[in-house]
């Protein structure tokens, strides 16, 4: 059942990743900059820590739904292997400066996009346990009297 | 039919980096992601040899480009687990194999990438 779930996840993360990348294609020719994959890796890497640290630590959900969303879907969506070939295609053409704001951007902006998402679902519990906690305290105040 | 061929590379991909990462979390080492940082790697490395091949016989078809590059490959490696490991080690204090694996996985992958460009035997 998890194998079906990542395959399933695999599926649609491949797709919208070369759907998006096609999307950004006359772009990318115009600048000579990868910007699908950039685009594609830092909101990848956004909604996987979002949907990791809230589904381990703050909701519990079907674990072969998390498995497919995360490591089928989201693992797929992004992508390393394009990254590195785009890098060395940059050095190739002598595009020294688009190759070190490329590596520069995917790597330290990914990690802080990593960290955003990591923030924001902590934000969001935080945000959900206040609630929770002011309805709790209506109610009891409610009871009281 | 390129969304087809896409889709199960894509499927192939996933689930060969879901193996990879079950069977090696049994034998990992330390807090170093290994199971990533060995896909990213290896994964470069194939994708700079296939990239040197289409260069070469540009007929290479839509199996070889949809098929290996985007959707086997593409979903093979992964950019999201890398940033997410990477977070995770500086939440436990571990700064040193934060670097290790960020920097060691950006260079190697680079590297691999090249080396695989440079072998023309196919």
């Amino acid at each position: 059942m998890s194998y079906l779930a990542v395959a399933l996840g695999g599926f649609v993360g491949a797709l919208l990743r070369f759907e998006i990348g096609h999307f950004f294609s006359s772009f990318v020719q115009q600048s000579g900059f990868p910007w699908g994959t950039l685009i594609i890796n830092l909101t990848g890497c956004f909604t996987l820590s979002l949907f990791l640290t809230l589904t381990l630590d703050f909701v519990s959900i079907n674990p072969n739904l998390r498995l497919g969303v995360s490591t089928g879907f989201l693992g797929a969506y992004t992508t390393f292997s394009t990254f590195a070939l785009e890098s060395i295609q940059l050095l190739q053409q002598g595009q020294y400066w688009s190759f070190g704001i490329y590596i520069f951007s995917s790597v330290l902006l990914g990690i802080a996009m990593s960290a955003f998402g990591l923030f924001t679902a902590r934000a969001i519990a935080e945000y959900r346990r206040n609630k929770f906690g002011e309805e709790e305290e209506l109610s009891e105040n409610a009871t009281g009297r | 039919m390129e969304i087809l061929i896409i889709g199960i590379g894509g499927i192939a991909g996933a689930l060969s980096r879901y193996a990879i990462g079950k069977y090696l979390s049994r034998i990992a080492f330390l807090s170093f992601p290994t199971a990533t940082f060995l896909i990213n790697v290896t994964g470069s490395f194939f994708l700079g040899l296939l990239a040197m091949n289409m260069v070469q016989h540009p007929t290479g078809g839509l199996i070889e480009k949809y098929g290996f590059q985007v959707g086997f490959l593409g979903a093979y490696t992964t950019f999201s687990t890398f940033t997410y490991e990477s977070i995770r080690l500086i939440e436990e204090g571990e700064w040193m194999i934060f670097f290790l694996y960020t920097a060691g996985s950006t260079i190697a992958g680079l590297v691999a990438c090249l080396i695989g460009i440079s072998l023309k035997f196919i």
